[in-house]
């Protein structure tokens, strides 16, 4: 799908520092990144150099040091905690590389959880969770456990889970990681189908098969952008990254 | 005023009129007090009845006969014998008295002793010392087991969100905010606490009976005792089960996925 005009993320001058007993880490180093409504983006680089990071200041997991960050317009950086909740139920599809399912929870109170905390009707949920897990073809798995799906079927959930609300964006850390490759090719082709169909999607990876996947990638290295590398010129001529 | 001579009298008291008298006025009516020979004695006027032998015990008949109408020799004579019991009623400080009575009963006859006076509260307090005793070691028992119960339930409680840890930061993840972290946690542990309390009133109905001699003026199922002791266990239950719940609220949410 060919990104829109409309700019989703805007991250201006964004620096993150870990401090640890007198010691500071500083895992991201002015990053200047824009990414726009309908944009397939990877991030990739080596293990530590802060692309897990970066997702998670995204995600508004946590906090960055210093730097604006805008989402949908809206300046997110300084929001209180209840508030960040709020916009990561709403704005934002998590898919962890360890799944991240919930043990307790069946299928469909796994993929129905991010709805119960928008206070939505059970019968609009019921609806929303059923086309979630159509769309990943886990609908016939709904009453089971996680622990009675294999790892690909438990990430499919997953991504359920993260499409169930309808996000503005689908950040994905690592997503093929836990997988073998049979599985990983096919969460990363359901990942190109949801992009083909309007999500914007970020994902984390330091696989270049499936960077490539990717309309642009985003090579970060000891916490700074290195490289911003763009597979498709024609389609790719509007992003603007700095 | 009642003398020897005069007509024999007696006050009865509430006990005495219900059981004897139910359906009509004993004023005026005549009753044989003390010996069989006695002569019939006219009651004058009904009073309350008074626990003499403590709160606990029963209620009896009871009359009241004017000292100087003494029903027969053996009564009299233990009357000399026996400690007599002086009641005085006064708006004043009542041990304030003590020079005041010795003085006046002094005045009436010189060789009687007078010692030991005690406030109705002294005397009422002293009736109920065994009960009140019993009662102290039971509530501290009682509270001790709801310390205990209390410091299970936060045990249990803390234990079950570090081993949640993870789930919270999910569900953190997914826009759970910290009220919703903080009630998740609190209703568990309330579920706990209520599964409980049903479980002990349940059983506290089967062996009340077993208390009843030792309670006065209550009875063993009373419901608002029920009611207020359930209160009081559920507030420090959901005390126990705050202080897990904030915390669990507290968790960064990028701390606890990592959490293992």
């Amino acid at each position: 799908m060919r990104p829109s005009d409309e700019i989703l993320i805007n991250v201006e001058d964004l620096n993150k520092v870990f401090i640890t007993e007198e010691v500071e880490t500083h895992a991201l180093s002015g990053i200047h990144l824009k990414i726009r409504k309908g944009e397939y983006v990877a991030i990739a680089g080596p293990s530590g150099c802060g692309k897990s990071t970066l997702l998670s200041v995204l995600g508004l997991l946590d906090s960055p040091t210093e730097g604006d960050y805008s989402l949908n317009d809206s300046s997110v950086a300084e929001l209180s905690a209840s508030q960040r909740a709020r916009i990561r139920n709403r704005e934002v599809g998590f898919i962890f590389q360890s799944f991240n399912l919930i043990g307790d929870l069946t299928v469909y109170e796994n993929v129905e959880l991010p709805l119960t905390y928008q206070k939505m009707s059970k019968t609009e949920r019921k609806e929303r969770v059923h086309a979630a897990l159509e769309k990943v073809s886990m609908a016939h798995r709904m009453k089971h456990y996680p622990s009675q799906l294999s790892g690909g079927q438990q990430q499919r959930v997953a991504v359920a889970r993260a499409i169930v609300t309808e996000p503005s964006i689908l950040l994905a850390d690592e997503p093929t990681g836990n997988l073998d490759s049979a599985n990983g090719d096919i969460v990363m082709e359901m990942l190109a189908h949801l992009h083909k169909h309007g999500s914007t999607i970020c994902m984390v990876t330091h696989d270049p098969r499936y960077a490539k996947h990717a309309q642009r990638t985003v090579h970060l290295f000891d916490g700074r952008i290195v490289d911003d590398e763009r597979k498709d010129p024609a389609e790719t001529s509007e992003v603007d990254a700095a | 005023m009642e003398n020897a001579k005069s007509t024999p009298v007696v006050i009865i008291n509430e006990t005495l009129r219900s059981r004897y008298f139910p359906d009509s006025s004993p004023l005026g009516q005549y009753i044989i007090a003390g010996m069989e020979n006695d002569p019939p004695k006219q009651i004058i006027g009904v009073v309350d009845n008074i626990r003499e032998g403590g709160l606990d015990a029963d209620l009896k008949p009871a009359v009241f006969i004017p000292y100087a109408q003494m029903p027969d020799p053996l009564t009299a004579m233990l009357n000399q014998v026996l400690p007599k019991i002086w009641m005085v009623r006064t708006k004043v400080t009542p041990l304030s008295l003590q020079t005041t009575l010795r003085r006046e009963v002094g005045a009436v006859d010189p060789e009687v002793a007078v010692s030991a006076f005690k406030t109705l509260e002294q005397v009422v307090g002293n009736s109920i010392k065994q009960e009140r005793f019993n009662m102290v070691l039971a509530g501290a028992f009682a509270g001790l087991a709801m310390l205990l119960a209390a410091v299970g339930l936060y045990g249990v409680l803390s234990f079950s969100v570090a081993q949640r840890t993870r789930e919270m930061g999910i569900r953190m993840a997914l826009g759970a905010a910290s009220g919703e972290i903080l009630w998740l946690v609190l209703r568990q542990g309330m579920m706990l606490a209520l599964i409980g309390l049903v479980a002990g009133i349940i059983a506290t109905f089967g062996v009340t009976r077993f208390l009843s001699s030792m309670l006065f003026g209550i009875t063993p199922n009373d419901p608002v005792t029920f009611l207020m002791v359930s209160i009081l266990l559920t507030l420090v239950a959901a005390l126990a089960c705050y202080i897990p719940a904030r915390k669990a609220a507290r968790i960064d949410p990028m701390e606890a996925l990592r959490y293992e």
